[in-house]
């Protein structure tokens, strides 16, 4: 696995210009469209909204945009193998495929680590809150675990290609989904009740608002069962999607015919 | 022109005759472009429920943004988005050669020789919404033909900005380019100029135009501005020359990927 994780850092660092214009522009454009609208709207609201200050926003903005755009798999990881039939070589190889595409994930992770640590400055500095060390290593754990979710979540939707040779537009709709319902543009706690009530009941609050907003909330200083009951549900999503994507996997690798043979 | 209607025509029949081998392809391409209407929507609609202005804007007038920005989407995912999706590559692996050996104008073929029959379907939502909009807005019949307007000079301009960004490939060579970059840039394009601090609104009105796609016809509706109307004609001209420009310039610094 560490041999996997170095050769994928090593890949994307090979060619920085690449790297840039492939990864860092286009996650400073996105996080920049979220920032954007939510420093309009505290400019206009400069005493924050209603349960909702300034500071939180300001550092909301940021921070959650760049959880999930950061922790986030490159987007056709799989389904470039299964479209150019390179994904046959893992039916061989005597490692599992899942340890090797997470090996390469975190490869990736930590390339993008720069850019994590910057968009956490930034939202220290923004939003102006005091760090506990305690708050700070829950945070590490959830985004950790995010990353995890977000890995298996993504592989399932990319592994469809292996079954129904069909993925890029259902890896964009889970990206669409994702984007909306995972808090990145804005604090999931805004929509209504009812909708509320439903989302907490799926995986998405976990990818980005959950991390977020422990960091960013005051009441995150401190150990309570809220924090526990929440590593149990990320862990309860990771082993739902790992079973997911094992099936996935599993069941395409039999019907699976490489393109060009 | 009519010859090259025409050459359209075929191009969608072939099209449409691959899309029907692929029917999961069409629905699902169909369902992901609705997701990313329908999330603009509701990303709208969550910040309005707290705020009642953004800027001078009232939501009322984001929805006209989003209205025109949906129309030019679908106008650009049906016409343009593949071919230039597809241009890097051809590029990267010598495709391109092939084009400049066609008897027809290349630079039509390599930019309209797909027309993507799944993407015409996202007029079914675009054009509705377009209705909504300008129902609730009570447009008078003069905004409807400044919106007609506005509309057909946003499909240009983003033609324009979608190629010239593709074309940077003759250069690079990358087999990506800058494609994610632009996808990105959507997400601004969904956004009010007034969001905008003021060097970011000069780089992505002069140097990067991006707001002239939705953000300004949207305000030149919004302000009932003439002037706006005018400077958005000059803007299209302006990036069609420069376009014709870039591609001459670029196919003279074309070398072939295997030379």
């Amino acid at each position: 696995m560490f041999r996997f994780s170095v050769i994928e850092l090593k890949r994307q660092l090979a060619y920085p210009v690449t790297f840039i214009i492939k990864l860092i522009l286009p996650s400073i454009v996105k996080i920049l469209g979220v920032f954007l609208i939510w420093q309009a709207v505290i400019y206009e609201n400069p005493g924050g909204l209603k349960d909702y200050s300034a500071s939180f926003l300001s550092g909301y903005s940021i921070l959650a945009p760049a959880i999930y755009v950061f922790l986030r798999p490159e987007h056709g990881f799989i389904i470039r193998e299964v479209y150019d039939g390179t994904i046959q070589r893992y039916f061989l190889l005597p490692v599992s495929f899942f340890s090797i595409a997470f090996s390469r994930h975190l490869g990736f992770l930590i390339a993008r680590m720069p850019e994590i640590l910057v968009a956490f400055c930034i939202t220290i500095y923004l939003s102006g809150s005091q760090l506990s060390l305690f708050q700070f290593l829950v945070f590490l754990c959830f985004c950790f675990m995010s990353s995890i979710l977000l890995f298996l979540c993504f592989c399932a939707a990319e592994l469809v290609s292996l079954v129904l040779e069909e993925g890029w537009s259902i890896s964009h709709i889970l990206d669409r989904i994702v984007m909306v319902l995972s808090g990145m543009a804005f604090p999931i706690t805004m929509l209504p009740d009812s909708a509320l009530k439903i989302l907490q009941l799926t995986p998405f609050p976990l990818m980005s608002f959950v991390p977020t907003y422990q960091l960013l909330n005051p009441s995150g200083a401190s150990f309570s069962f809220e924090i526990v009951k929440l590593l149990m549900l990320y862990s309860v999503w990771i082993l739902l999607f790992a079973l997911l994507s094992h099936a996935l996997y599993e069941t395409g690798r039999k019907t699976y015919s490489p393109y060009g043979t | 022109m009519i010859k090259y209607l025409k050459y359209l025509l075929l191009f969608s029949k072939f099209s449409f005759m691959r899309t029907a081998s692929f029917r999961l392809d069409f629905w699902l391409r169909f369902i992901m472009d609705s997701f990313y209407y329908l999330s603009n929507i509701v990303f709208v609609f969550v910040v309005y429920s707290r705020v009642s202005t953004i800027n001078t804007w009232e939501y009322s007038d984001y929805l006209v943004l989003l209205s025109i920005l949906f129309l030019v989407d679908s106008y650009q995912m049906t016409f343009i988005s593949s071919n230039c999706w597809s241009f890097p590559s051809n590029v990267n692996t010598g495709k391109f050669d092939y084009y400049l050996l066609k008897p027809i104008n290349t630079f039509f073929f390599t930019f309209f020789n797909t027309v993507e029959v799944s993407s015409f379907l996202n007029f079914v939502f675009s054009l509705p919404f377009a209705f909504y909009v300008g129902y609730i807005n009570d447009f008078s019949a003069k905004q409807i033909l400044t919106f007609i307007l506005v509309v057909v000079l946003g499909c240009v301009i983003c033609s324009c900005l979608r190629i010239l960004i593709a074309l940077y490939n003759l250069w690079s060579h990358s087999p990506y380019g800058l494609e994610r970059l632009w996808v990105n840039l959507y997400n601004l394009m969904s956004l009010p100029d007034a969001v905008f601090p003021s060097a970011l609104r000069i780089l992505f009105t002069f140097l990067l135009p991006i707001l002239l796609v939705a953000a300004i016809p949207a305000k030149a509706i919004k302000e009932n501005s003439i002037d706006l109307v005018k400077a958005l004609i000059l803007a299209c001209f302006i990036l069609c020359v420069l376009v014709a420009q870039v591609w001459r310039t670029g196919l003279r610094f074309y070398t072939s990927a295997s030379s």
